[in-house]
């Protein structure tokens, strides 16, 4: 009986794992940079989505500036300061930047998106019924069930974003990642595992508080 | 005794990284008329297409230089990346060379990529029952009498293919005072993942043999 049960939860446990894995999303830092001559501590940060989609790019600077100033920082997201239908160039940005009074900018560009397929092949284990009652019950070997792990095969995107950081003053950066995220969902949906990679990153970093 | 455990432990470990390592040498040029221990403010370019991919690829080297004690300048702080694109590099990068007092530029570039696909074929073990029980020492052998239950223990997994994708670099050291290449290694690198994560495996080992030829002032 209590065989079964760990039989059951046994089977119950793996498929969890396997779900858990097919639906999972991962943020992964693939490439990191920092100048390690940079000791400073912003004053206040601009934050920028280049995005030629104006809502996930409002999402996006909303949910940074939202983390940086959880964390203590004050921050400013662009679009509520630059014009929302035309791109702005650089020289028109920095200016922004020197009005609002930010001394370090943060630029999150989208880079690439990539289609994969994974797949786990099948398993199949035989599990000795009475496997684990007692010593008395091992006699119960003689009975067996094939329980198995189906194979399973999904699509998950993955998409590479890069984040920069610049000093206004120098306009020279001080910190970069690239990031990939994998996930199965809505993308939007990915805007806050992200940001909190990011910002926690950063913060590692001591380039934001 | 257990001293010699350990080492034969560590010598185990060491021969079972390199051999796992990704990135194999797989050519390595010098010119034996170059004489060494002269070059000592070198600059370093990585030719790769994304900034932060280059400005990891050369800080990393700059710290394998700077740890020895060589003035070392990554290329990203002096030369933006489109001035490495195009026939106007060579210019850009003399300019630069000569504004700073370079004496060797170190250049790495993506030469080439092969896929590599394999085959793993389905696999059924077979494990007999009084296996376990007759391995218990403390208990005597007794279960080596062979107790034999029927039924099936063979897991078994499917045959499945995957690829393996490799990464063709080269990396090449250049004498500014002749403008001549002095030392070149090409070597691959075989990718687990996003070919960035791979910076810091490939620097190091790079660096390691470019630092076995005392080429610079140290």
């Amino acid at each position: 009986m209590i065989g079964r049960f760990v039989q059951a939860a046994s089977i119950a446990i793996i498929s969890f794992g396997l779900l858990a894995s097919c639906a999972g999303t991962k943020t992964k830092l693939i490439a990191q940079w920092k100048d390690d001559a940079y000791q400073g501590q912003p004053a206040k940060i601009f934050v920028i989505g280049l995005s030629k989609e104006y809502g996930p790019r409002t999402l996006l600077e909303d949910e940074f500036v939202r983390q940086l100033s959880e964390r203590g920082n004050v921050a400013i997201a662009s679009y509520t300061v630059l014009p929302r239908d035309e791109k702005p160039d650089k020289e028109a940005v920095l200016a922004k930047v020197q009005e609002v009074g930010a001394d370090v900018i943060i630029a999150v560009k989208f880079l690439k998106k990539e289609t994969g397929d994974t797949h786990t092949p099948l398993r199949r284990y035989a599990v000795p019924q009475g496997f684990d009652t007692s010593w008395d019950s091992y006699a119960g070997y003689d009975v067996t069930t094939d329980v198995g792990v189906r194979d399973v095969s999904y699509d998950r995107d993955v998409i590479t974003m890069e984040t920069t950081v610049f000093q206004a003053a120098t306009r020279k950066p001080i910190w970069s990642a690239l990031a990939q995220i994998t996930y199965q969902n809505a993308p939007i949906k990915q805007i806050k595992p992200f940001t909190t990679a990011i910002v926690k990153e950063l913060a590692q970093e001591r380039v934001v508080r | 005794m257990n001293r010699r455990l350990l080492v034969m432990i560590v010598q185990c470990m060491l021969v079972a990284s390199i051999g796992c390592a990704a990135t194999q040498i797989k050519q390595v040029w010098k010119d034996e008329a170059f004489q060494g221990g002269q070059l000592d403010n070198v600059l370093i370019i990585g030719m790769l297409k994304n900034n932060t991919a280059r400005r990891a690829f050369e800080s990393e080297f700059v710290r394998y230089f700077k740890y020895r004690g060589i003035i070392a300048v990554e290329s990203f702080r002096v030369l933006p990346t489109d001035a490495l694109e195009g026939d106007e590099a060579r210019d850009a990068i003399a300019q630069k060379v000569q504004e700073l007092g370079i004496s060797a530029v170190l250049v790495t570039k993506i030469t080439g990529n092969r896929t590599k696909e394999e085959t793993i074929p389905g696999m059924t073990i077979t494990t007999g029952y009084g296996l376990p029980f007759g391995s218990y020492g403390a208990w005597g052998s007794y279960a080596s009498v062979g107790y034999s239950f029927p039924g099936p223990s063979e897991p078994t997994t499917q045959a499945y293919s995957h690829e393996d994708k490799f990464l063709v670099l080269e990396t090449q050291l250049f004498d500014v005072r002749t403008e001549k290449l002095v030392w070149a290694v090409q070597s691959e690198t075989r990718l687990s993942g996003a070919p960035q994560s791979e910076i810091k495996p490939y620097v190091a080992v790079i660096a390691d043999k470019l630092f076995r030829e005392k080429l610079f002032k140290q």
